[in-house]
């Protein structure tokens, strides 16, 4: 009974195919000569060059690698913190603290998009990058968060207690147990929330200010515009970009298994 | 002082109201000696344990390590150290950095420290691992190296939570009896947590039997088994049957007590009164099925386990017993009417009320 | 009992939480019931015109269109998604390892360069009609971009994979010898499948559908691009209105009223399958 069939086999097939096509033809025609995305002309670099040589590119570039380091820094230490916290304190208030900090990802992007902007206008706050910050930061701490809290839900609590018994202070069995072994779950989440961050647009539109641009905004503008070589270019930068971040948190989690 | 090396005062704890894990229990251990708490699960023995290495506060009481209320201190500093339930060695060091762990916080030189792992490998027979991690490790050697960090540190007390519950049968014989030439070789006192029997009376020097967050009997291995004060200790250490009877005759030590319609003889210490209500104990291998045995039964069923073979018995006044024997040969059948007997000597009066020994 | 030690740790990610996704919500509450100011920004006067506004038929309209579009992309998803999910978790554990990778792949590109490879393949002159051409099945070049069909292609392709996520997930946990006893008990193949597989993995699909019409009713973006603004949804709304429009106040009540739906719709599905957190999700 529980096998699969040809039939069920094609279908997966067919479906993942439908799902790869759009990303292969971006990839296929960035590396095509002709302008027209129909006819396959000949191998040429030549859209990279030009995306290369694009000064708002490496401006939105920068921004974005700017803002994804940062938000995932900020998110990696308040998370991991908090999801340590969460595990020892029993408050009451615990379980409406655990439910806000992770509603960013269960209310529609749009509203935290527009909610953060309504509510940085009111602090008048400027909106640049410090903004952009702290709404990437709203919404990569849950991945951290959850990342950390189901690495912590496995963990034995008799190791810290270990610690402890063999004379370590509550500090130092910290940093010597458990922070090594919630280290890949850090980490992972880390690069979860990095991709989130090089991955938005509806909330980075409402909150990037005027002159500010990220690479996902550039994109996203410059579809609206129309199809152009160039952007294939950039798209198959980004993906080979997400590929390689994909390699080191596979690698992390080869690590991660290894540990345990 | 030198009676009381560990002793515990009247120790009070609860996780939840009106759910009280330790109802208040005393307890003094001397030095070099190896103290079993013997109970089910849940009945408190790992929260006193916890309670003495400070992993848990008590609510009310306090412990006094050679003279010294170290009721207030944290785990990390008292000399005291502990084998955790499921070895809890620190999966990303290897087995050197796991023994040597206390001595680093300790800060003691490197040299000193590989001296002392070198040292606590030999001990417990692991000679040669330094380098593995703990997830190359079987179970008994995992256990042996927890043993080993646990002693690195020279603790005056071992505590050991029920060190040998994941491992099997064979393994479990072996290390039972390893621990044991390991404390008389230390000189280390040792208290021992575990819900088997076997493993108490086999290592211990004492036994407490705990049940509900207190202690049903304190005494050496001897005294538990075939002298059970309660019928908790009797059911729970001897697989003991349980038995409402009522005195009938008394002769000195040679009492003689009404079990429904049927009498039986019992030698007894315990000073009673005829007419009074008893409770007896009797163990099912002390239960003989002889054709000129005194009293009656009807059996009930049979079947053979761990190499026993047992026998319910419904008594004519509606209470069961078991009966138990080595082999399998039997030659009753369930329904079938049958007579048995036991030794005066044999059956224990349990439950009495305190202080009425000769 | 170095519990005291712990309470630091919490305190960031407590203030930050409070300040920065409490205290926006709450606002946003606050400003739903606030009077629009004359050409920009807020006068803090008490009304529910907001929410009146609502009702005008235009906005109707909107929140009906968006509702159409959740329910058709929906659909589509779960008739696409459950049996891939479902024969997903058929597979040998090999197997299951390659289609899971293959899976999430796509879910960490960005979502906009997988659509914008969808432009590529519809638009007027783009790789659909020319192939459709070169094959004499047309003779004039179909309009699919910025179509109300091209819309939903993108929702099903950026939301398919949260639908099959949940299916398998459940799926996988499905005890197979059920299934055996089911028909060993007499029940046909399709008879087995729905009293048994369908109705445990159940679950797992009303999981999904909440995972994929939530946000189909919010993603403006994919409007946007592939439909070119034919289709208004309720996120292109409030997107129009905190930008163009300068109406914060009803910016913010269609979105109290998106929150209330969505929650409406996460405590409905608890309801149904007394499940405590939406399957997929962590």
């Amino acid at each position: 009974m529980k096998k699969s069939t040809r039939f069920e086999k094609i279908y997966l097939g067919i479906v993942f195919l439908l799902m790869y096509l759009p990303v292969a033809v971006v990839i296929i025609f960035s590396f095509n000569e002709s302008k027209l995305p129909v006819r396959l002309t000949g191998f040429s670099l030549q859209w990279y060059q030009k995306l290369f040589a694009d000064r708002d590119m490496q401006e939105a570039l920068v921004n974005s690698l700017i803002l994804g380091a940062a938000s995932c820094a900020v998110s990696a230490v308040i998370g991991t913190m908090g999801a340590v916290g969460l595990s020892r304190i029993h408050w009451k208030t615990k379980g409406a603290l655990e439910y806000i900090s992770i509603l960013p990802l269960m209310i529609p992007e749009i509203i935290l998009g527009m909610v953060l902007m309504a509510f940085f206008y009111m602090l008048n706050l400027p909106f640049g990058m410090l903004t952009l910050l702290i709404g990437h930061t709203v919404f990569c701490i849950p991945y951290i968060l959850m990342e950390v809290k189901a690495r912590l839900v496995g963990m034995d609590p008799s190791l810290e207690e270990a610690a402890r018994d063999l004379g370590a202070t509550s500090l130092r069995a910290f940093f010597d147990i458990t922070l090594p072994l919630i280290m890949p779950a850090v980490a992972s989440g880390s690069l979860l929330a990095f991709a989130m961050s090089m991955d938005d647009v509806v909330i980075s539109i409402f909150i990037n200010g005027p002159r500010l641009s990220t690479l996902p905004i550039k994109v996203y503008t410059q579809i609206k515009t129309g199809v152009t070589p160039e952007i294939n270019a950039l798209c198959t930068i980004m993906l080979a970009f997400t590929v390689l971040l994909l390699l080191v948190y596979s690698l992390v989690r080869k690590l991660y298994r290894k540990l345990r | 002082m030198s009676d009381s090396f560990l002793e515990l005062k009247n120790l009070k704890k609860s996780f939840a109201p009106g759910e009280d894990v330790l109802q208040g229990i005393n307890l003094t251990i001397r030095q070099g000696e190896f103290v079993t708490l013997l109970g089910a699960s849940g009945c408190g023995k790992t929260t006193t344990l916890r309670i003495i290495a400070g992993l848990e506060q008590p609510d009310s009481g306090s412990v006094w390590l050679e003279g010294q209320d170290v009721t207030a201190l944290e785990p990390n500093q008292r000399d005291v150290n502990t084998v955790f339930q499921n070895y809890a060695l620190f999966p990303h060091m290897n087995v050197a950095d796991n023994i040597g762990y206390g001595l680093k916080i300790r800060k003691a030189p490197k040299a000193e420290i590989k001296k002392k792992v070198k040292e606590m490998l030999e001990l417990v027979q692991l000679e040669g691992y330094e380098k593995r991690k703990p997830s190359e490790l079987s179970g008994g050697q995992k256990q042996r190296v927890a043993i080993a960090r646990a002693l690195a540190n020279n603790p005056r007390v071992l505590l050991l939570d029920e060190p040998l519950g994941a491992l099997d049968l064979q393994l479990r014989r072996t290390m039972q009896l390893e621990l044991k030439r390991l404390q008389k070789k230390l000189g280390i006192t040792f208290i021992y947590i575990t819900h088997d029997q076997e493993e108490a009376i086999n290592m211990s020097d004492r036994i407490v039997v705990m049940n509900q967050g207190q202690f049903e009997q304190i005494g050496t291995p001897d005294e538990i088994y075939n002298h059970p004060k309660t019928s908790y200790v009797a059911a729970f250490v001897g697989n003991a049957n349980i038995l409402k009877g009522t005195v009938a005759e008394k002769n000195g030590h040679h009492i003689k007590v009404k079990l429904g319609d049927e009498v039986a003889s019992i030698d007894t210490e315990e000073k009673v009164n005829v007419g009074e209500n008893v409770t007896v104990a009797l163990r099912g291998e002390n239960i003989l099925l002889e054709e000129n045995g005194n009293l009656h039964a009807t059996v009930k069923e049979k079947n053979f386990a761990a190499g026993q073979l047992r026998v319910l018995l419904t008594l004519p006044n509606g209470d069961e017993v078991t009966a138990s024997r080595f082999g399998m040969n039997a030659d009753i059948q369930p329904g079938q009417q049958i007579c048995w007997r036991f030794e005066p000597k044999a059956a224990v009066l349990v439950d009495r009320p305190k202080g009425g020994i000769n | 009992m170095g519990k005291k030690s712990r309470i630091w740790m919490i305190l960031p990610l407590y203030i930050f939480t409070l300040i920065f996704v409490a205290c926006p919500l709450l606002y946003m509450v606050a400003l739903s019931f606030a009077t629009p100011g004359e050409v920009h920004g807020v006068q803090w006067i008490f009304t529910l015109d907001n929410y009146r506004k609502l009702l005008e038929p235009v906005y109707l309209n909107t929140f009906a269109q968006s509702f159409q579009l959740a329910f058709t992309s929906t659909l589509f998803i779960t008739l696409i998604g459950y049996p891939f999910g479902y024969y997903m978790a058929k597979l040998p554990a090999g197997g299951k390892k390659k289609a899971m990778l293959l899976l999430m792949l796509p879910f960490w590109v960005n979502s906009l360069i997988r659509l914008y490879g969808w432009i590529i393949i519809l638009q007027k002159k783009g790789l659909l009609n020319f192939l459709l051409k070169k094959l004499g099945l047309i003779e004039k070049p179909l309009k699919l971009m910025y179509s109300y069909p091209a819309i939903v292609i993108g929702m099903i392709y950026v939301l398919l994979p949260f639908m099959i996520l949940s299916v398998y997930s459940s799926a996988e946990k499905l005890d197979w010898s059920l299934v055996e006893a089911a028909r060993d008990l007499g029940a046909g193949k399709i008879k087995a499948f729905w009293t048994v597989s369908f109705k445990l993995t159940l679950p797992g699909l009303l999981s999904g559908v909440i995972l994929t019409f939530i946000p189909s009713m919010g993603l403006f973006f994919i409007a946007d691009i592939l439909g070119g603004n034919k289709v208004v949804l309720v996120g292109s709304l409030i997107q129009d209105q905190m930008t163009r429009g300068n109406n914060w106040p009803f910016a913010a009540a269609l979105a109290v009223i998106m929150m209330i739906l969505t929650t409406l719709m996460i405590l409905l599905y608890r309801k149904v399958t007394n499940a405590k957190e939406v399957e997929g999700l962590g």
